[in-house]
């Protein structure tokens, strides 16, 4: 996937333009609606930035950051490698080892680079989830210290999704200030108007 | 095995040497970073995902003299926007009333003014380096921070490796990993003048009605227990147009980490506890307690696990008169 570069002067959308691009990419378009939306797209240098834009964070989306590995994942590949015709000759109980072995290690070559691609996401390896047990424990050590707090059972019967507008202003204020450290750049600004009810 | 002993001891102290050159790598720039965001003109285009939500946001930063600006507005979703400078920040949101924060004026004991500041950081975050690819054709490096304890989350920062080292994308996981909330810079340009300055001067000229000022005041609650390493920031009285729609006296605690921090918010409200709505709520990287005490509402929000702002949420005391 190539990421885009902006060297230009950067666009201007009007929130028309930034509805139907992103209407088009998440497919909610009927054909026609995209015929005629597709052709000043193609010719626009604004909205096709726009359109790489819109497909770059919905590969984002679907493919780039993947919160788990399917579980079933070498079982998939050891069932559809079963389900394969063999074309090798001559046929025999020899090559019915080979095939298995071969099957149970390339499910497993083809689960070690999901592993490994999806570590760079996400899933820690061998050395990180030993010191995230290292830090466990030293985060009991810690709770102990500090913790003279146990959650009251009744905070579990309060409200979990609350309208987020509602506390627009605390969020904004709560940012304002602590923006203030600097330390985090433009997130806690972010934050504010990326947080929406959706309403 | 004498030849294990032997490399061990060879390269032993090259490892350590790494390590610390590793910290400060990563202490230099994160300093270089604190600095840039405020310091740097550009504009630019960034994702902002949270959960199952996305945003596409355009961002235009400025400095002209020695006031900063900056616009953030959506491009997808609902209409929001923010225009801010050194001293005010004024947020419009399609489905509510403009209002303006005030921001001016108080000191910031945890930002960044020297890399070595990292070690005061350290106590609470494992923190790290590494390679990254290149992003929106900026190379970058990797720096980590994750928590040693529940009471904070860890970050990812992608930080250009050139001058002036703008942050590309951050993220902000779990002690375990999972990531909460995600920015990603996909077009950016560094520019020599400041971008719209001016426009934005102009509409940040353009007060709302329901602005949003401190107030001087003795401060009437404060907190008992804190999460090690939070420390108050600030406190300050506020005149904030809450949820119920009018003007509210509002006392306002900041605690920071230096990373990770929560606001506590204190109002007199007309409410009755029945008729009050307690919440408790985890909504990306952001946590939200609030409930009644007597007449008061407490509104403890953050970017910090659900057990800090709880903490915080039912360890205060009043001590005020009243």
């Amino acid at each position: 996937m190539k990421l885009v570069t902006n060297n230009s002067q950067p666009a201007h959308y009007s929130k028309q333009d930034s509805t139907q691009i992103s209407s088009m990419v998440d497919g909610e378009l009927t054909p026609t609606e995209m015929s005629e939306q597709i052709t000043p797209l193609l010719s626009g240098g604004r909205e096709r930035e726009q359109w790489q834009h819109y497909h770059l964070v919905r590969d984002l989306l679907q493919h780039q950051l993947p919160d788990n590995i399917n579980p079933n994942f070498t079982q998939n590949v050891m069932k559809r490698l079963e389900s394969e015709p063999t074309v090798l000759a001559p046929a025999g109980r020899g090559r019915a080892v080979v095939k298995q072995i071969v099957g149970v290690g390339l499910a497993a070559s083809v689960a070690a680079v999901a592993l490994l691609t999806s570590y760079n996401l996400n899933v820690p390896n061998d050395s990180q989830a030993d010191q995230m047990v290292a830090d466990a424990q030293l985060n009991q050590k810690t709770l102990k210290k500090v913790e003279h707090w146990e959650r009251d059972p009744k905070l579990e019967q309060w409200n979990k999704s609350p309208n987020l507008d509602q506390f627009s202003p605390y969020l904004a204020n709560h940012a304002a200030y602590s923006a203030g450290t600097g330390n985090q750049g433009f997130m806690p600004y972010a934050r504010v108007v990326g947080y929406s009810s959706g309403k | 095995m004498i030849r294990i002993l032997f490399l061990f001891v060879l390269f032993a102290p090259l490892t350590l040497w790494a390590d610390e050159s590793e910290k400060v790598d990563a202490g230099t720039l994160l300093f270089a970073m604190s600095q840039a965001m405020h310091e740097v003109n550009y504009k630019g285009t960034f994702t902002y995902r949270r959960a199952d939500q996305m945003q596409g946001i355009e961002i235009t930063h400025g400095v002209k003299g020695q006031r900063e600006f900056e616009r953030m507005v959506t491009l997808n979703g609902p209409a929001r926007e923010i225009v801010r400078d050194d001293e005010n920040v004024r947020c419009e949101f399609q489905h509510d009333d403009p209002f303006m924060v005030e921001q001016s004026g108080y000191p910031h004991p945890f930002a960044f003014s020297d890399p070595a500041q990292l070690n005061q950081i350290e106590q609470f975050y494992k923190i790290s380096g590494d390679k990254s690819a290149p992003i929106a054709g900026f190379d970058n490096r990797k720096i980590t921070l994750m928590p040693k304890d529940n009471y904070r989350y860890g970050y990812r920062f992608w930080i250009a490796t050139d001058a002036p080292h703008l942050l590309l994308r951050s993220e902000m996981v779990t002690g375990s990993g999972v990531i909460l909330e995600q920015m990603l810079f996909t077009s950016l340009k560094i520019m020599e003048s400041p971008p719209d300055a001016l426009d934005t001067a102009v509409q940040l000229k353009q007060t709302p009605s329901n602005n949003i000022s401190s107030k001087s005041g003795s401060f009437d609650w404060h907190v008992t227990q804190l999460p090690p390493g939070y420390r108050r920031e600030t406190e300050r009285f506020s005149s904030m147009v809450t949820g119920d729609n009018h003007r509210q006296k509002v006392e306002h605690h900041l605690y920071s980490d230096g990373f990770s921090s929560v606001s506590l918010f204190i109002e007199l409200i007309n409410t009755k506890q029945e008729d009050f709505h307690p919440v408790a709520s985890q909504m990306g990287a952001v946590s939200l307690v609030s409930y009644l005490v007597g007449e008061h509402k407490i509104v403890v929000v953050g970017e910090v696990p659900l057990a800090t702002a709880e903490l915080i949420a039912h360890s205060i005391k009043r001590v005020g008169k009243h």
